[in-house]
């Protein structure tokens, strides 16, 4: 089942054509991955799904962008709901300087809700919803700074998961990140793919392998190959996604 | 070009598969000229001789294992090491056939053949070029010569059943042949076993290239 | 000379500046509290001065520094902070941007007597305002106006893209995110440009001898009025050979009264961290 489509997408910044002609789709409950060589577009476009992109100011789009059937693109859309319903997760862990249950709380308390008790609840269904609880359950008030690269990724995920988005973007969440807690994120991911659709942009083709079941190959601002991630890396239909994939690129 | 390390890999386990296909080729070349010419000796030497295709199959298998888990290969550059792979384990079988030709030739050394051997050496001759072509269409990727492989399996088969036919008559003719037909019917197993061999390789060919599994 | 012996020389070199600079500061604070200590007394601090300043106290000098300074933070905070927050957060990065920012940096250079011939002319003559808190209290904050304005806006620019990126992702407002995560991260500057902006609203003497100053002891009680201030007082006792040692201790009152409110500034500011 389709959650949201790219149709005709195109981007640029300033006279740079980013992305040319995008059309694929984000199917529910799926993970999908964006891979291909760097400045080839992944980023630019999964920053497109829940409007990130409007932040800078040479940006220019033509096409749609949908969600549940309406175009996020419109101009009768909230982007701050939009972002309450995509949440991203970025590559450097960003935690807020402050206690990881303020953290935790950020998100809920912006759109609202002020009850101390509910927003305990909220902490900590959203820290056991992001595999973190155990570890930070007696250090709530302590300075989120001070955990580890991949707690911190993982509360960044749970900070997302606690307004309650539908679709959650992840870009290159790995990246800064050692293979224990690489490991540990993307088991994360493969649970949460039962209750959110996911979009990932990775650099890493053996994680984008593992774990995801769609992936789509960029090239220079184009859509090269998008396909089963099985059909991908068994036998792909591009010769260029061969070419990437089996790493004789260039 | 980028992997350089890796590419030679890859391109030292076809080469090798290829290698180990040529002796077993070689082998069983040499056990039928043998067998025709009741020479104990070279079937003596066949005999050694499969030892070496035995430990090429070990060393692929292991250079194999390595490439895999070191480089983390996909789409075509895995359906190549699983195809090398398989084919290792269908050209070992061939040289161990051939082996087994050789013993025959050892035990029936002080016999005087009842017929001059005709059938015989023709299906070897076919059985010889199926396994060759099988081979060259793995090496180059060659689809239209692998399946042109699997065609000439019929005819093998159909000459099985002439071999087996005439020798049933010999037999009838004379029971004391029973003994050197059983062994003669035995050889013409082995060439015909063979020959399926050959025939895997060559669907794998088609595997290799095209991505789809749909071989027997 | 060797290499090694070159580092060491040059160790030592900057040993001695360090320990130069140090001793400056100390000599002058040290000379002032050795000549200022014997001033201070009860009644120094809390009697109004008698026969010009030759006796009695500088309490009329203490609160009407505390005014004219506390009214040009007053001002000045909300213009310099609201105008770094627009600089920063809602315009691009362009010529007009680097124009107002050199704008800003031309008038922290500008003698702070000028400023004083500004206020006098504008606020007390062509405004009508008069020699008066007013008048002082606003000169003093065009003059602090540039510093605050561009420590915070350092400050402001200082938070990273990540953070804001973050809150944006979560669906904050552009103003949730400015006041949830740029102001706080960003406080310590702030803070920073206003305590420096203080301390010189508090020392100043050029801009507010024409424009708030006075030698008579009224305590004033509207800010139309005029005031005693001690940097004026100070110029006054010294310049008119009143008294040297009433001098050193109003110097000293005020270099004391700007290192409490430091040290008090850093303190709360330590405990909030804590806390958080």
């Amino acid at each position: 089942m389709v959650r949201m489509e790219i149709k005709d997408l195109n981007l640029w910044y300033g006279n740079f054509h980013a992305l040319k002609d995008i059309n694929m789709n984000i199917y529910k409950n799926k993970v999908t991955a964006f891979i291909g060589p760097s400045g080839c577009g992944k980023s630019t476009l999964i920053r497109c799904l829940n409007r990130m992109n409007d932040l800078i100011d040479t940006v220019r789009i033509t096409g749609e962008v949908t969600l549940g059937g309406k175009n996020i693109y419109d101009k009768d859309i909230d982007v701050v709901k939009l972002r309450k319903d995509v949440g991203m997760v970025f590559q450097k862990p960003n935690p807020f300087p402050m206690s990881i249950h303020d953290n935790i709380a950020y998100g809920p308390r912006l759109h609202g809700i002020k009850d101390k008790r509910k927003l305990d609840e909220v902490v900590e269904s959203n820290l056991k919803g992001a595999a973190l609880w155990d570890e930070v359950k007696d250090i709530l008030g302590q300075n989120a700074m001070s955990i580890s690269g991949g707690q911190q990724q993982r509360l960044c995920i749970a900070r997302c998961l606690a307004v309650g988005p539908e679709v959650i973007l992840f870009d290159e969440p790995c990246s800064a990140l050692d293979p224990i807690s690489t490991g540990k994120i993307e088991d994360l991911i493969t649970q949460l793919k039962r209750d959110y659709t996911i979009v990932i942009v990775t650099h890493n083709m053996q994680q984008a392998a593992r774990i995801s079941d769609f992936t789509g190959y960029f090239y220079l601002g184009s859509l090269m190959e998008f396909n089963k991630t099985k059909k991908i890396f068994t036998n792909p239909d591009n010769p260029q996604t061969e070419k990437y994939i089996t790493g004789k690129f260039g | 070009m980028t992997r350089d390390k890796y590419i030679k890999q890859l391109d030292d386990v076809r080469k090798l598969t290829i290698s180990m296909g040529n002796k077993a080729e070689e082998l069983v070349r040499d056990s039928v000229r043998a067998l025709e010419s009741q020479d104990a000796e070279l079937s003596q030497q066949i005999i050694d001789r499969d030892k070496e295709v035995d430990e090429m199959f070990l060393e692929l298998e292991a250079k194999v294992i390595k490439v895999i888990a070191t480089q983390a290969p996909v789409a075509s550059d895995l359906r190549l090491l699983l195809t090398a792979l398989k084919n290792a384990t269908d050209v070992e079988r061939v040289g161990d056939f051939a082996k087994d030709i050789a013993m025959v030739t050892i035990e029936l050394k002080d016999d005087k053949y009842f017929t001059k051997l005709i059938m015989i050496p023709k299906m070897a001759e076919i059985t010889l070029k199926m396994v060759r072509e099988a081979l060259q269409s793995f090496d180059e990727g060659n689809v239209a010569l692998a399946k042109n492989v699997h065609e000439q399996d019929d005819v093998v088969d159909e000459i099985f059943s002439r071999l087996f036919r005439t020798l049933t008559t010999f037999v009838m003719e004379n029971p004391k042949n029973i003994s050197q037909a059983l062994r003669l019917m035995l050889v013409a197993r082995h060439l015909e076993r063979i020959a399926d061999h050959a025939v895997n390789i060559a669907n794998r060919t088609v595997y290799l290239m095209e991505g789809e599994i749909g071989y027997i | 000379m060797d290499r090694h012996t070159k580092d060491k020389a040059m160790k030592g070199v900057l040993w001695g500046f360090a320990l130069l600079t140090i001793a400056v500061l100390t000599i002058i604070i040290g000379f002032i509290v050795i000549k200022g200590a014997p001033a201070i007394s009860w009644e120094f601090l809390t009697e109004n001065p008698l026969r010009s300043g030759r006796e009695g106290g500088i309490f009329p000098a203490i609160v009407g520094t505390i005014y004219l300074a506390g009214l040009a933070v007053l001002v000045a905070t909300p213009i310099g902070v609201g105008g770094a927050l627009y600089l920063t957060e809602f315009t691009k990065e362009g010529r007009v941007t680097k124009l107002i920012r050199f704008g800003a940096d031309t008038l922290n250079g500008v003698p702070s007597i000028i400023f004083g011939l500004f206020g006098f002319s504008f606020l007390v003559y062509y405004l009508g305002f008069g020699v008066s808190i007013l008048s002082g209290g606003l000169t003093l904050a065009f003059m602090i106006l540039p510093t605050i304005f561009r420590t915070s806006e350092e400050a402001i620019r200082a938070v990273p893209r990540w953070d804001k990126e973050g809150s944006y992702a979560l669906g904050a407002t552009k103003l949730q995110t400015i006041w949830k995560v740029v102001i706080p991260q960003s406080i310590s500057g702030i803070v920073t440009g206003i305590i420096l902006g203080l301390g010189r609203a508090a020392g100043e003497t050029a801009p507010i001898i024409f424009t708030a100053a006075i030698l008579n002891p009224i305590m004033p009680d509207s800010i139309m009025q005029p005031t005693m201030a001690l940097s004026a007082h100070l110029y006054t006792l010294t310049s008119e050979g009143i008294s040297m040692e009433n001098a050193f201790g109003t110097a000293l009152v005020l270099i004391v009264m700007i290192l409490v409110f430091n040290f008090a500034v850093s303190f709360i500011r330590r405990r909030k961290a804590i806390r958080r």
